[in-house]
């Protein structure tokens, strides 16, 4: 059903990423593809994997960001994936059912049997946190492992997700967020976590706990960027191609 | 947003259609003779079924596009479904009834008038619902869908009366609709287009009290999905001339050729016209900017 279930669920299980301790090095988004490519739905597929142009469907990705702080320009590498919002926006348009949020943890899944591939629910996400399945042609996300973190067969340290276990530096924490003494939401208060992209008004369960200030660092001649280079436009062939040659000589 | 051919025949070839049964259900349709009630129908049901077909192509798994008609409650595109496939089984049972005896039960035809409407705009707010995408989220984006669409119609209407009996009693009102029409999407593209978005890679990262955020690495080499689907660029270069050539299509030219008094030119524009709706319609998505590309770069 993708009405979100009428009581937010009292259980709010989901990540604290803290942006002061990730490094960058995409081990998580490597575990995390590994975990979901083995599981039980279909594999995440790749396509042309050792070709020029390859492309493929992963749950987690990590963005690096610069930030122009007021003394020396910082580095932030920002892993993202699916924030199993309360409001889920990607849950409400499915027209089939396919896509639900879990009444009891509040976990948001997808029914891959269901899904007719339409790709609505990825335009819904502002986070970008779905994507098309090229082989499967279904919609992929993250599900926070729920195949590991209930799973009794596995050694109890591994009842997390993927990339939780797999993380050396201990950035991502996961637990249940609708528990105001669990560790993660004590994290959460401590260090002031925040959502991403709040005025999308979809209440993320995910946080995301700041850079701390870096005291050591003081700007010397800090010299202006260059200022913005007109962007590349990006090279079109075919029909495309054409339409963009004959405009452009239309003025 | 890419601008996919199969949702640009969609949106454009059952917007015309349900304006084609929008009129019919009316009445509005010159009928010669009995058959023509169900000629008519098959033109309207075609466009209809044609644009819905298209659609279908979008879908990865289109055998399993009955699943769609269940989510009534919260999805704007299952209500589209359920309205369309009602319209259009309405529309059978309207034009058998009105073949067989040879009366327009009007009743049922005000029903497919109405229906035809709200089909049109449970399409418009597939897109004018998701907040993610600014330009398609503004309140007028529904009217704009059913502006066009009950112009379209009209238009058809003109054509049509000029085949059946030579010459049409429409060019007042096709007028009308088509000035209406033109501004509505006039101001929806000064309004919608004018937005100023709240959301910026400060909000996006949540890092905007410490200083201005810019990308300094893409999470991968290649193009990813999102990006294809949702960071579509080529057509904001030519912006400006489409929406020119889109303008003359849709409205100026209809507008000349429907005083022009010459009976093939009116009953060119129909083709006149959808060129510059098809036109519209790729720009409505090639423009709209989608808010996860704030995560790549972008900055709106």
């Amino acid at each position: 059903m993708t009405m979100l279930p009428e009581e937010p669920s009292a259980k709010k299980l989901g990540l604290v990423i803290d942006l002061d301790i990730c490094v960058g090095c995409h081990a998580c988004v490597v575990n995390c593809k590994e975990w979901n490519t083995g599981s039980e739905g279909a594999p995440l597929s790749d396509v042309n994997a050792y070709g020029a142009q390859q492309t493929g469907a992963w749950l987690n990705r990590i963005h690096t960001f610069e930030v122009k702080t007021d003394s020396v320009a910082q580095v932030v590498h920002f892993p993202k994936s699916c924030l199993h919002c309360t409001d889920a926006p990607c849950v409400t348009v499915c027209p089939t059912g396919a896509s639900y949020k879990r009444v009891d943890d509040g976990i948001v899944l997808v029914n891959e049997d269901h899904c007719i591939g339409c790709g609505l629910c990825a335009w819904a996400c502002p986070y970008g946190a779905r994507e098309m399945d090229p082989v499967e042609q279904v919609m992929k996300k993250c599900t926070l492992c729920v195949d590991r973190i209930y799973n009794e067969n596995l050694p109890e340290e591994d009842r997390v997700p993927a990339c939780v276990r797999t993380c050396p530096t201990g950035a991502r924490a996961f637990g249940d967020l609708g528990d105001p003494e669990s560790d993660v939401s004590q994290s959460v208060r401590d260090r002031g976590g925040f959502d991403l992209l709040p005025e999308q008004e979809t209440s993320p369960v995910n946080k995301y706990l700041p850079p701390r200030e870096k005291r050591h660092l003081v700007a010397s001649d800090r010299s202006q960027p260059d200022s913005q280079t007109e962007l590349q436009s990006p090279d079109v062939n075919g029909f495309w191609g054409w339409v963009d040659s004959t405009l452009t000589k239309l003025g | 947003m890419r601008p996919a051919w199969s949702i640009i025949v969609f949106t454009s070839l059952s917007g015309l259609g349900f304006g084609l049964l929008f009129w019919f259900g009316l009445g509005f349709v010159v009928i010669n003779e009995l058959i023509d009630v169900i000629l008519f129908t098959v033109l309207g049901v075609m466009a209809v079924s044609i644009g819905l077909m298209s659609s279908l192509l979008h879908l990865g798994h289109p055998k399993r596009a009955w699943r769609a008609l269940s989510q009534w409650r919260s999805s704007w595109l299952s209500r589209e479904g359920v309205c369309a496939v009602a319209t259009i089984l309405c529309t059978f049972i309207y034009s058998g009834v009105w073949y067989i005896y040879g009366e327009r039960p009007s009743a049922l035809g005000l029903f497919i008038a109405i229906l035809s409407l709200l089909t049109v705009w449970t399409t418009a707010m597939i897109y004018a619902s998701l907040r993610t995408v600014l330009r398609w989220y503004h309140p007028l984006t529904p009217w704009v869908y059913l502006a066009l669409s009950v112009c379209g119609g009209l238009i058809t209407l003109n054509a049509w009366e000029q085949i059946i009996v030579g010459q049409s009693s429409l060019i007042e009102i096709t007028t009308i609709g088509l000035v209406i029409a033109f501004g509505v999407k006039s101001i929806w593209w000064k309004r919608a287009g004018s937005q100023q978005s709240e959301s910026t890679p400060e909000t996006a990262t949540g890092l905007g009290s410490l200083g201005q955020v810019d990308l300094l690495m893409s999470p991968h080499t290649e193009e990813n999905w999102l990006q294809h689907e949702m960071g579509f660029v080529v057509a904001r270069r030519h912006v400006y001339r489409l929406s020119q050539i889109a303008v003359a299509l849709t409205f100026i030219l209809p507008l000349a050729l429907l005083w022009s008094g010459i009976s093939w030119l009116i009953m060119l524009i129909p083709i006149v016209h959808f060129a510059g709706i098809l036109i519209e319609r790729w720009l409505f998505f090639a423009e709209a900017k989608h808010v996860v590309t704030l995560f790549y770069g972008e900055r709106h």
